[in-house]
């Protein structure tokens, strides 16, 4: 299976998320909005959560963030730029997971554009969840 | 190439206890989702839809030899 460029080994770091600004466009966006998604130390019956491990359908999230990103910049007119990064692999807690960076001429619809975009992976991107706990049992999330 | 290529993601790989392997098949997905839940009766009782050659598919599409077929368990990306 080819590896997707979306998909990252681990947690995402700030210098990965400073990369994207760095290369953003600097003369026409006024309004950038980033989503980071991180892990939570949920508490599960007496467990507390300590990482997740994420697998993913390499091939199948290359074309699943392609049809999401060509759908928003079709839906909104002011839209730019949208980068999505998912991580593959142990993300632990406190760490993030998921970076989604969209580019507007103005707020309005970079607000929109993201809040749709973040819904779009949730249903769309072939990215599962095992969530692990302090006594080194785990769980596949169902939802 | 004689065989398809399944791929079990998710909860699937550990109930099945493997993410691959290849079998020797032609049919629809309905008559392979037959065939596996003889060979792994506990996904009878799962939630998944299938992909074939990285397509969402469903069970009246047909598998020939060398496809790649993925079971999907609900995605819970983020």
């Amino acid at each position: 299976m080819e590896a997707s460029e979306y998909l990252i080994q681990g947690p995402l770091s700030s210098a990965f998320i400073s990369g994207i600004l760095d290369k953003a466009d600097k003369k026409q966006v006024g309004a950038h909005a980033f989503f980071l998604g991180k892990i939570r130390a949920d508490k599960v019956s007496d467990k507390r959560v300590v990482g997740i491990e994420y697998s993913a359908y390499d091939n199948l999230v290359t074309k699943a963030v392609q049809i999401i990103t060509s759908s928003l910049l079709r839906k909104y007119d002011d839209l730019t730029d949208v980068q999505i990064y998912h991580s593959k692999g142990l993300v632990k807690v406190g760490e993030i997971s998921l970076i989604v960076s969209v580019s507007c001429g103005h707020r309005k619809q970079a607000f929109a554009a993201m809040e749709d975009c973040v819904e779009q992976i949730k249903a769309n991107l072939p990215v599962w969840k095992k969530e692990l706990y302090d006594d080194q049992s785990h769980k596949w999330l169902e939802k | 190439m004689e065989t398809i290529n399944i791929i079990y993601f998710g909860v699937l790989s550990e109930i099945c206890a493997k993410s691959t392997e290849e079998l020797d098949f032609t049919g629809t997905l309905d008559e392979l989702q037959n065939l596996l839940i003889q060979k792994y009766p506990d996904l009878a009782s799962q939630h998944f839809q299938y992909s074939l050659n990285q397509e969402i598919s469903s069970l009246s599409d047909s598998v020939k030899p060398g496809d790649e077929v993925a079971l999907l368990p609900p995605f819970t990306g983020g």
